[in-house]
């Protein structure tokens, strides 16, 4: 009896307490909050510190393993100064990677925005049928890259699929050996990724051109310009911040490709193989951490080149 | 900005009535198991996901959940030949600490040094004593899969690796009337064949995998003093015999169908069974193919042999199971592991799989010819454990990929051998 009356003693206490507690918070915290810029650092705390860990501490954390002595299984953060990255320099595969980065870069980049851009020029002529049109041409960006590569590997195989089709239609000696190439497979896995892509660089190139106002073109074509004059005076230069963006995106999507060669498989003589791919074979197959380390470093350099543009002139346009 | 006062408000209290409240009561988990033996699930990894490897996984299954209907058994089989795709996602769970319950491994040297050393297992000293296995395991086996004297894993099967697997009716078609024992012999018949436009070996775009077939001709030209020399360090990977087996490697793949760079092993292993221009006469593949034939109820035109110049070996891999430190229900993981060294257990999986038991006292009389006259290999033979059992996973990796760009890219021996020494150097071969 005398226990249980000594519990809720207790009991009203903590509450007593917490209602104290929560009040004099309150009191505190009421007249900071009424100032905009804490509330905004407030709500935008979680956000900046889930950026700054998963993001650049870790960005930094890689940077460390790729100076570590980090290639068995065992961890060991032994600084090896740049051990691993004279490696990778003096590794073939890696000049193979970088030969087929630049194919697939110039393949990919070329093919998306290309073709974007005129299936938008095309979608824009408020032809019968758009939005079915547009829904067919952003389909591939829905399609998960897995199912799409999966697809593509059965189309290219060069003993069968579009090669059969070649062959039935009487051009049995032509006989592409598309990704299977020893030197050019990378420029086949091109037409995969540009597949899935251009549809979505459609759409950017088509908010582009309907946001240019319709006064322009009425003036362009009163001044007497035709529809390709039209295009390379007002359209093409109207729509170079698209263009900008779309160079961004593929640019940055042709580093980090794994996916395709995860797929299809790194090819004869690591004709499709990835930087991305060659650093996940490093770390995960091979538990040599730190080269895979420097890889991802190196791919994150590569990217720099790539995004800082962008981002100079996302600021320059805040600042104006 | 009233409205983003009060939530915060409310976060604010919410927390402190939080902070007022009494201590919590004891986990569940803590509470005693149930007195019939663990319950539960126990995850399982696993690279069995097809033909008679699914076969025998499901059969062994049958027997575990018959001993412990209060256990869920929860298969996370990954496909993707020798385990490419589950070591991956297995190194990610260890590396996040959050292992399986059990995981299938080769077992050997690749386990001690990618998984014992490191940390990560328990020794099996108990279970082994409790269920007698050193009396009933080989003491070969028991060596294999002990480090410092304390066994890790439980190996539930043996498997030849080194079998020449050939479509008789494709020999008899080239008016061949037995396989080559030597490769000198193979060459011969590989010309025969090809005049008679069938591919003599079968080959595929291997990717890390072409360290099987590199391992068939490495022992074909090595004695086992010499092989097993290359793993312990004592024999450097650059002598000959290495340079020599890539030739020979090289060579024989000269024989291969047109598109074998075009095809995987499945598409290989489907046309070897099946009856296509491509299939061709002869395929090196360990035994594990043999559960493969029964499934697709191909033997009627499949016989098999020793490896050209492989008399007297047994090139030997065994399948294993381990239990991982951490692994979150560790008494169905020791019940997982039970049944894997059981005789029910073995005599269920290995008729299925293609493997003969590991135990000494496994029932012959259910397995087929084929296992039988293994089993008495296993008995007389030479045995060699396969590279997986003698090197750590990054090695065999790097084997494949080099064996792989040397075939199908520069095709330059001498800088595969390079890039081999290199490879060992960074496995820590010898050290």
């Amino acid at each position: 009896m005398k226990a249980a009356s000594h519990r809720t003693t207790l009991a009203t206490a903590r509450k007593v307490v917490g209602a104290i507690l929560v009040v004099a918070l309150a009191r505190w915290v009421s007249p900071w909050l009424r100032n905009d810029r804490k509330v905004a650092i407030l709500a935008l705390a979680p956000s900046i510190f889930a950026v700054a860990l998963f993001i650049y501490i870790f960005i930094g954390w890689t940077l460390y393993i790729s100076v570590s002595d980090w290639n068995r299984p065992v961890l060991d953060l032994t600084f090896a100064g740049l051990k691993n990255w004279r490696r990778l320099f003096t590794d073939p595969r890696f000049h193979i990677d970088l030969r087929n980065l630049v194919f697939f870069a110039a393949g990919y980049m070329t093919q998306c925005i290309v073709i974007g851009f005129v299936l938008a020029a095309l979608l824009n002529e408020k032809i019968k049928g758009e939005a079915f049109f547009r829904t067919v041409f952003l389909m591939p960006f829905a399609v998960s890259a897995v199912v799409s590569g999966t697809a593509w590997r059965w189309l290219q195989l060069p003993s069968s699929g579009i090669n059969l089709l070649i062959a039935k239609l009487g051009f049995e000696n032509i006989r592409p050996l598309w990704y299977m190439h020893p030197q050019y497979g990378m420029l086949a896995i091109t037409v995969m990724g540009a597949w899935q892509f251009s549809g979505f660089v459609m759409a950017l190139y088509l908010a582009g051109l309907r946001a240019i106002p319709d006064e322009l073109r009425e003036a362009a074509i009163i001044d007497g310009a035709g529809a390709l004059a039209l295009y390379r005076y007002v359209y093409i230069p109207m729509l170079k911040p698209v263009t900008f963006t779309a160079i961004v995106l593929t640019g940055a999507g042709s580093i980090g490709n794994f996916d395709i060669p995860s797929i299809i498989g790194t090819g004869p003589g690591f004709a499709t193989d990835s930087l991305g791919f060659y650093m996940f074979e490093q770390t995960f197959r091979s538990s040599r951490y730190g080269l895979g380390a420097a890889v991802g470093s190196l791919m994150l350099f590569l990217s720099i080149p790539v995004v800082l543009p962008y981002l100079i002139s996302v600021l320059r346009e805040e600042r104006e | 900005m009233k409205c983003l006062s009060l939530v915060c408000l409310s976060i604010i209290f919410s927390l402190a009535l939080v902070a007022c409240q009494p201590l919590a009561t004891a986990p569940a988990a803590e509470m005693p198991a149930a007195a019939e033996g663990p319950t539960g699930t126990v995850e399982v990894f696993s690279w069995w996901s097809g033909g008679g490897e699914l076969e025998g996984l499901n059969a062994i299954i049958e027997v575990f959940n018959e001993r412990y209907p209060n256990l869920e058994f929860d298969n996370a089989a990954i496909g993707g030949g020798d385990g490419v795709n589950m070591k991956t996602v297995l190194e990610t769970r260890m590396l996040g600490g959050e292992p399986p319950d059990s995981f299938q491994v080769w077992a050997g040297e690749g386990v001690v040094q990618d998984h014992v050393i490191p940390g990560r297992m328990e020794g099996l000293d108990f279970l082994y004593s409790e269920e007698g296995l050193y009396d009933i395991f080989p003491q070969s086996a028991i060596d294999n899969v002990s480090y410092q004297g304390m066994p890790y894993v439980v190996p539930v099967n043996i498997h030849r690796q080194n079998v020449m697997w050939y479509r008789t009716d494709k020999l008899e078609a080239a008016g061949i009337a037995e396989p080559p024992k030597t490769w000198d012999e193979f060459f011969v018949v590989a010309e025969k064949l090809k005049e008679a436009g069938i591919p003599a070996i079968g080959g595929a775009s291997l990717g890390a995998l072409a360290f099987h077939t590199y391992n068939y001709f490495l022992n074909s030209v090595t004695d086992g003093e010499t092989y097993l020399g290359l793993f312990d360090g004592s024999v450097g990977w650059d002598t000959p015999e290495v340079a020599e087996a890539l030739e020979l490697y090289k060579r024989a793949m000269a024989y291969a169908s047109d598109d074998w760079l075009e095809v995987g092993w499945g598409d290989q292993t489907e046309r070897f069974v099946g009856d296509y221009d491509e299939t061709p006469a002869i395929i090196l593949m360990g035994d594990w193919f043999w559960g493969f034939i029964k499934s697709e109820e191909a033997e009627a035109n499949i016989s098999w042999a020793d490896i050209p110049d492989h008399q007297g070996k047994y090139v030997w891999v065994a399948d294993s199971f381990g239990l991982p430190k951490n692994a979150p229900n560790r008494e169905a993981a020791i019940a997982w592991l039970k049944v894997v060294a059981s005789k029910a257990g073995q005599d269920a999986f290995n008729p299925q799989k293609g493997s003969i038991p590991v135990r000494t006292d496994g029932d012959a009389t259910l397995y087929d010819d084929y296992l039988k006259e293994s089993m008495e290999a296993w008995r007389t033979l030479e045995l060699l454990p396969f590279i997986g059992g003698l090197s750590r996973q990054s090695f065999v990796t790097d084997l494949g990929n080099i064996v792989n760009n040397m075939l199908t890219g520069h095709g330059d021996v001498a800088r595969a051998q390079e890039e081999l020494m290199q490879a060992a150097q960074d496995a820590g071969i010898g050290e």
